[in-house]
């Protein structure tokens, strides 16, 4: 099924869509006041406690703001809050804008905020951010718009985690997920209709404190094929897409005067995993040689068309946390050779077909991945490093790698915002099911410095500290950093005053207008 | 007659318990674990036990299996990625799935019983080349080829139809077309060959000579009795269309149960594609049903030996 899958977008990228761009015709104007954007799959749910996936965790924004929100240089700023204090390293005072209303015409008062943030606690709700809950240890209200966090132990990412949706208290206790009718937020917008694996439609909430939006109608279609999605954007039926876009498609969207373009650095880290129970990767000179082999200016020129900026760091550039002084690895086929001769892997036939050693790379079915891991394989070949890819459905791929069952294997980190994700991906504390670390990477120094990290509430110190810990995985070298993916928007040219989230978050649609 | 549809209906519980037998243990032969899917690797070890306990993950396979049955005999059964129940997360994707099965079914009718017919009475004649061309034709081309050609064509081309998605009957067209004329040429093929074995029966003769004009003795004395072999490949491709055209519904982002199912096990989410599989088998016995009712009632052979 997944072969026909692939089959369906190669025969469309090949001949269709060239095909398509000597010959379509004019686009479908929008309709005044509505827009309506084409995703990629469904939102599981709506339900701000419960959602996950990045459908849901993008498009929420839109209805449930949070305590926070994620600032440009992906710091939390304030959002519902108007002002905090930190009385000490466990304790918050937070006082909450005035006339906030939900959607149903209730204002947001500290009841709410206790109510949503304690119900994460609710055991028959599963909520997936029941960490955040767990960490507080009570919430007193002091007032209708102030209330005192106290958390049980000093934890740095406290603010992000509180970007979390809030809902009136009533709806907040429920222990089953929120029908629709019950999904009410002080947002912008509410749900107007949610169709699992259909579509999602809002409406203008006309309680909302804030400037009207000029959309009184936003939709949101699930069109699971990239190729269909761009259809049916140069048609007209949706106005706006972002990420996934092909990019093989890019030069020719760049081309059409109808479409705007809109790329910006992303905060996504794609890297190249490795298994440090294998006995041969354990070596970190063989880790130095594979990094050194690999040619990430080529594989970003080529197989993404540009649209990519090489990563040193899982923390992307524009962090705040990012640190530039780093171990770098350039591609240097020559050296990479000569490290391996070092390490006592010798070329048995030099440039003949015998290899120095044999990985396994595990990757996904989808076809970029595919591409970036042939191609990797074969720039391994050239330095006498034999590779099987072997291509898994998502499901296996991640049940083979939390296993601990792979050579090597490539993912991406979608929306790198705070930096304890060190903690979950390399901590020696961390390895599954308990976090992340699937390679089984051990450093007792470096699990101290997050440790330290994920406790320290001043921002000057967890920067330095943070700067330690990207020194220290780039020279242990668990994962190879390949490049962090460029957010990409296509849109409708008149749509006018829209910008894509810091993680790919809609809520540039609540300012954005069609050009009159 | 009655005691054969009684027969028939008997037997349709003992084939759903094997379906759901089987459907049970291949899940959970799949790797990968739900709950970690579900609440990603940052989950505490307290709340991946929570999950699975609810989900009844952490008890042994035969009791997961008595739990299964009562929750799908109690409507308890829910969706582990939708969070709601599962037949309320089918009941919309059956409905857009048989709407979509039944018009490419109408439009495969329409196109390949006209054409099997004309091929036969005009055997070996340059009609029934082109008609025999446009069944290899309907049998070999893939529907994810068709599909954007059909897209291309009345989409963007002549801007007639919609590109994708479920609204009215617009939308329904080129899903509907892909799927009906990939059936129509093996169904016309199937009509051909059956009519050409009728065509030289006596009782044609027969009802010639009783002076019947030839519309009559082709449609009302040889279709008829054609109709059978016809009627069982429309049957067979029907219940495959219920089972879901994942390709045809994924270019057309039309949301069927096709892709719902597909959706469902990439997740690992076991109530669903249970539930979905269930669904699809008791509609595929359902038409085969039919199928068989409407043999009898086309062919008296078949309702006369049956009541013998």
């Amino acid at each position: 099924m997944l072969m026909c899958k692939a089959g369906i977008r190669n025969f469309l990228l090949m001949i269709v869509l060239p095909v398509l761009a000597a010959c379509s015709r004019e686009r479908l104007a929008p309709r005044p006041f509505e827009i309506t954007a084409g995703i990629e799959a469904s939102p599981s749910t709506l339900d701000p406690r419960l959602a996950r996936d990045a459908y849901a965790v993008q498009m929420l924004p839109l209805v449930f703001p949070g305590l926070f929100e994620i600032g440009d240089n992906l710091e939390p700023r304030p959002n519902l809050v108007a002002e905090y204090e930190q009385a000490d390293d466990r304790t918050f005072i937070f006082k909450l804008k005035p006339g906030i209303k939900f959607a149903n015409g209730k204002t947001l008062v500290s009841s709410d905020v206790k109510a949503t943030l304690e119900s994460l606690r609710l055991p028959e709700l599963n909520s997936p951010y029941s960490e955040l809950g767990d960490r507080i240890e009570g919430i007193e209200i002091l007032d209708p718009l102030t209330l005192k966090l106290k958390l049980k132990e000093p934890f740095a990412p406290i603010l992000v985690m509180l970007n979390l949706g809030i809902l009136p208290a009533e709806l907040a206790t429920k222990s089953s997920p929120l029908e629709v009718s019950e999904l009410i937020g002080a947002g912008p917008y509410q749900v107007e209709a949610f169709e699992p694996g259909n579509r999602v439609a809002l409406k203008p909430n006309p309680f909302y404190a804030g400037a009207k939006p000029y959309f009184q109608r936003i939709e949101f279609r699930i069109i699971p094929e990239d190729t269909t999605r761009l259809l049916s954007l140069e048609k007209g039926e949706i106005q706006i897409l972002q990420n996934p876009i092909p990019a093989d498609e890019l030069p020719r969207l760049k081309k059409n005067p109808e479409l705007r373009l809109t790329e910006q650095p992303g905060i996504s880290y794609t890297y190249l995993g490795f298994n440090f129970r294998d006995p041969i990767l354990k070596d970190l000179r063989v880790r130095e040689a594979i990094a050194h082999a690999i040619n990430r200016d080529q594989l970003i020129g080529c197989l993404l068309q540009g649209s990519a900026l090489k990563a040193d760091s899982l923390l992307s550039p524009r962090h705040w946390a990012f640190e530039p002084d780093v171990t770098m690895y350039d591609y240097d086929p020559a050296l990479a050779k000569k490290m391996l001769d070092q390490t006592g892997l010798p070329d048995p036939d030099g440039d003949g077909p015998r290899p120095r050693f044999k990985l396994l790379y595990k990757t996904s079915q989808n076809q970029q991945r595919l591409w970036i891991a042939q191609a990797i394989a074969d720039e391994l070949g050239k330095v006498g490093i034999e590779v099987e890819v072997r291509s898994l459905e998502f499901g296996t791929l991640f049940s083979d790698i939390q296993a601990g069952n792979f050579s090597i294997y490539t993912l991406t980190w979608v929306g790198v915002v705070e930096p304890d994700i060190y903690y979950n991906i390399f901590h020696s504390a961390s390895v599954p099911p308990k976090g992340a670390n699937r390679g089984r990477y051990s450093n007792p120094a470096l699990d101290q410095i997050l440790d330290q990290a994920r406790a320290s509430m001043s921002r000057d110190e967890r920067k330095a500290l943070y700067a330690q810990v990207q020194k220290t995985v780039s020279h242990d070298l668990p994962y190879v950093s390949l490049w962090y993916t460029n957010d990409l928007s296509v849109s409708d040219q008149r749509l006018e005053g829209f910008a894509l989230g810091p993680g790919g978050e809609w809520t540039g649609l609540a300012k954005a207008r069609w050009r009159p | 007659m009655r005691s054969y549809l009684l027969n028939r209906l008997l037997w349709f519980f003992p084939v759903m318990f094997g379906v759901s037998l089987v459907v049970f243990f291949f899940i959970h032969l799949t790797p990968g674990d739900p709950v970690l899917l579900m609440l990603g690797e940052s989950a505490q070890s307290a709340q991946i036990l929570s999950l699975r306990h609810q989900l009844h993950l952490d008890l042994p396979l035969y009791r997961q299996l008595i739990l299964f049955f009562a929750d799908l005999f109690s409507g308890r059964m829910t969706s582990i990625f939708f969070k709601q129940p599962v037949f309320t997360v089918i009941a919309p994707k059956l409905l857009a799935t048989v709407e979509l099965a039944c018009f490419a079914m109408i439009v495969a009718i329409l196109i390949a019983l006209p054409i099997g017919i004309l091929s036969a009475l005009k055997k070996n004649t340059w009609l029934d080349f082109f008609a025999r061309v446009f069944s290899l034709l309907g049998v070999s081309v893939p529907n994810f080829w068709l599909g954007p050609l059909l897209i291309i064509l009345f989409s963007l081309l002549l801007g007639w139809l919609p590109v994708s998605g479920k609204g009215g009957l617009s939308h329904l067209i080129l899903p509907g077309l892909t799927l009906g004329l990939a059936m129509s040429g093996f169904l016309s093929r199937m009509c051909r060959a059956s009519m050409l074995e009728v065509l030289s029966a006596p009782y044609l003769e027969t009802a010639r000579a009783k002076g019947f004009g030839e519309a009559r003795v082709i449609l009302k004395h040889a279709l008829r009795n054609a109709l059978i072999p016809i009627l069982t490949v429309i049957g067979l491709q029907f219940g495959a269309l219920l089972s879901g055209a994942f390709i045809t519904e994924t270019v057309f982002a039309w949301p069927g149960i096709g892709r719902l199912l597909i959706n469902a096990i990439f997740s690992r989410d076991f109530p669903l594609v249970q539930a979905c599989v269930l669904v699809i088998a008791a509609t595929y016995l359902l038409v085969n049903l039919l199928v068989d009712i409407a043999y009898a009632v086309v062919d008296a052979r078949v309702r006369l030996w049956r009541e013998r």
